[in-house]
């Protein structure tokens, strides 16, 4: 079991810490690709912005009013940003480096429609050509500014520049909040580089919070499988109480398994053993009875015997006393296979047409032939519709009526007369059978369709074995039915049963 | 002494075993419930009870039952085969001795008689006024008395022939089957219990040794024994 479990959870684990690594990945993949989108269209390395046109638009009136020269003290001038001047022979007005990669990115963007014209292609007086713009600087620790070209370092110089000098932006792809500033990368390319400023995280400390994130990932995927596979494993060892016999209910407090599909599934399988527990038990029962009653015509046949043996004078008496036990033996056998035929496939073949009124006045004529001349009179009442049809069977349409009358005769004889009315009335027939007998208890009446029932047990009666009404009550059921015992004000039993008319 | 009392809620079988046990010389009464059967039982006029376990209403525990508190009148129970609880129960009640149901007659027959010559053996005359003494454990078979330590016990007749025999071989083991045939009047049947149980109650009834261990002793594969010191 531990071994099957494990496995289920396992899946569970593993299913469960392959989606989320699936997600990271792909979400890291559309930060990725976005920012090299972004990247590929934006200028790294020269400034665009608004400041950057006014001070090109400045150098561009020096130049022309003033040529080189001036334009050489405006470029000279010191502050966080200036602007470089390249003539097309690649020297910078002032010899300050300019690598490929930035000459080369000012080329594209002179080609690019841009708001502020960050780069400017100029003629100087003297005629020779200038390409003007302003390099993006940044500050070292020493107070040295930079330009980000020298900042990304000669090894990695070299179009297209994006790719290889990531911006600010990059880092967060990776889930991690980025210094909002120059990426710590940078400091890392240039490998001997100050470093510290640029960035919290250390190349040490680069593991720690990818470690942490997959244990943080592990330990939920762990926590997601225990509480999926949980309510599984419940339900479960539930079986297995199940098929070990143990049927008692185990989900009734509906915490088990969390108030969701499973739950409800918890509470199927709580009714589900509940309705077996109940069959098993009603099994168990009719077979202790079933027993009990077959060891008295036992029990009789025995002693019938032995008085046979004893007197072989009157063996006759004895025989006879032998045929009567077996024969009352042949009729409890074919009762209990009649019930449990019931019981078994209650969707009998019921495709005849019945006529309850002829089948009500031949059970009535049987009776008062088996009532003889000192019984009770047997009375018919016929009410409404005369034509009453059923659909079903009609050997056990006609076995379930007798047995309510032969049971009102039986114990209800006494008071003289047994009524029995048929009425039809809207879409049900209804066959009440009455009497004016001692009745049952209140406490009975719910138990008088069950197997071997005797409403009373002090006086022992050897015709009968409590099966007629049981078998009564299943006959009706199966034909979609309904049978209810109740004690008639003024005394009496009224058994009611009511059957759907054929349409 | 051959007045048979038959509890048995089925009239037709009492009808059949009346008729049997009078051929077979017993003068029988019936009682169809266990109401009238306790009050019959203990009217004095029966030398032997027997008694259906499976009754409606007053079932036939509780009827012995209600025998037991007022009377030892010896009881030999009908029961059903298979139902081991009430057998047992109704030995620890203090039934004599048991038959399943259903049973041929003449084994019902052999069982009354069974019971019935056991007490007819201690009745007075055979061996008048032989008393037993085991220890603190007296017993007088004449009168069908006994007493420990000065005070009188309590048993059913089975459990006094049974004690009686363990206490005429004191101080050696007795096997079961031996118990059974001497003390029951039958040969030990497989899987019997009915000694245990008899010699359990009797372990209850009797008191205990000075050191506290009882009287009665199982001696494993052997039987029981009553000590003697």
């Amino acid at each position: 079991m531990g071994r099957r479990t494990g496995r289920l959870f396992w899946k569970f684990f593993l299913s469960i810490l392959l989606a989320q690594v699936a997600a990271a990945v792909g979400i890291g993949s559309v930060f990725w690709l976005r920012e090299q989108a972004r990247l590929s269209n934006t200028i790294t390395l020269i400034e665009t912005g608004p400041p950057a046109g006014f001070m090109l638009d400045s150098a561009a009136i020096a130049l022309k009013y003033g040529g080189v020269p001036a334009l050489r003290e405006i470029v000279s001038q010191k502050g966080r940003h200036s602007v470089y001047a390249v003539f097309s022979n690649g020297r910078e007005l002032l010899g300050r480096e300019v690598t490929p990669s930035m000459r080369e990115q000012a080329r594209r963007e002179l080609a690019a429609d841009r708001p502020y014209r960050p780069v400017r292609q100029l003629k100087a007086p003297d005629g020779q050509q200038l390409l003007l713009f302003v390099p993006r600087m940044y500050r070292n620790a020493a107070g040295d500014t930079l330009t980000a070209a020298q900042v990304a370092g000669p090894g990695t110089e070299g179009p297209p520049a994006g790719m290889n000098a990531p911006g600010p932006g990059e880092p967060r792809a990776g889930g991690m909040p980025g210094p909002g500033g120059p990426d710590d990368r940078a400091g890392f390319g240039r490998g001997d580089g100050p470093r510290g400023p640029f960035g919290p995280f250390s190349p040490m400390s680069r593991p720690i919070p990818m470690l942490a994130a997959i244990i943080v990932s592990l330990f939920f995927a762990a926590l997601l499988a225990w509480y999926f596979s949980r309510p599984i494993r419940a339900l479960r060892s539930a079986f297995e109480a199940a098929s070990a016999g143990d049927l008692s209910p185990r989900f009734t407090d509906g915490d088990r398994l969390g108030g969701d599909e499973l739950n409800d599934l918890g509470r199927d399988f709580d009714r589900m053993s509940g309705q077996l527990r109940a069959l098993m038990d009603g099994q168990r029962r009719l077979l202790h009875d079933v027993s009990h009653e077959l060891r008295s015509p036992l029990a009789r046949l025995q002693a019938a015997i032995g008085l046979a043996h004893q007197q072989p004078d009157r063996i006759a008496t004895s025989l006879e006393r032998i045929e009567r036990e077996s024969v009352r033996m042949d009729k409890l056998v074919g009762e209990l296979l009649t019930l449990s035929r019931l019981e078994a496939n209650p969707d009998l073949p019921k495709n005849e047409l019945v006529d309850m009124q002829e089948l009500v006045d031949g059970i009535a004529l049987d009776a008062r032939f088996e009532a003889g001349d000192d019984g009770p009179t047997i009375e018919v009442e016929i009410e409404g519709e005369p034509q009453a049809t059923v659909r079903g069977a009609p050997d056990l349409l006609w076995r379930a009526v007798e047995n309510v009358v032969r049971n009102a005769v039986k114990h209800g004889g006494a008071g003289g007369r047994v009524h029995i009315r048929l009425v039809a009335r809207g879409p049900l027939v209804h066959v009440d059978v009455l009497d004016r007998g001692p009745g049952i208890f209140e406490a009975d009446l719910p138990t008088v369709f069950e197997p071997f029932f005797r409403s009373n047990p002090g006086k022992n009666n050897v015709d009968g074995h409590g099966l007629g009404l049981a078998i009564a009550q299943r006959v009706v059921h199966a034909h979609g039915g309904s049978i209810v015992a109740r004690n008639r004000d003024g005394g009496g039993l009224q058994v009611a049963i009511a059957l759907p008319l054929a349409a | 002494m051959n007045h048979v009392l038959l509890i048995d809620d089925d009239a037709e079988l009492v009808g059949m075993f009346t008729e049997y046990l009078e051929q077979e010389g017993f003068a029988v009464a019936c009682a169809h419930d266990g109401e009238t059967g306790a009050r019959e039982a203990l009217s004095g006029r029966y030398a032997i009870a027997i008694l259906d376990v499976m009754m409606p209403a007053l079932n036939g525990i509780d009827t012995l039952r209600r025998i037991r508190a007022q009377s030892r009148i010896p009881v030999l129970m009908l029961t059903g085969r298979g139902d081991d609880a009430d057998r047992i129960l109704g030995l620890e009640l203090g039934a004599d001795d048991y038959v399943t149901k259903p049973c041929t007659p003449r084994e019902l027959t052999a069982r009354v008689r069974a019971i019935l010559r056991r007490i007819q053996d201690t009745q007075p005359g055979s061996g008048a006024g032989v008393v037993l003494a085991v220890g603190k454990l007296l017993m007088m078979p004449a009168q069908r008395r006994a007493t420990w330590d000065g005070k009188a016990l309590e048993l059913t007749s089975t459990e006094f022939n049974l004690l009686e025999v363990l206490a005429r071989h004191a101080g050696r083991p007795v096997s079961k089957n031996e118990l059974s045939e001497q003390g029951l009047g039958r040969p030990l049947a497989r899987f019997d219990r009915n000694i245990d149980v008899h010699l359990s109650s009797l372990r209850h009834k009797l008191g205990t040794l000075d050191d506290g261990r009882s009287p009665l002793q199982t001696v494993y594969r052997l039987g029981y024994q009553l000590i003697r010191d």
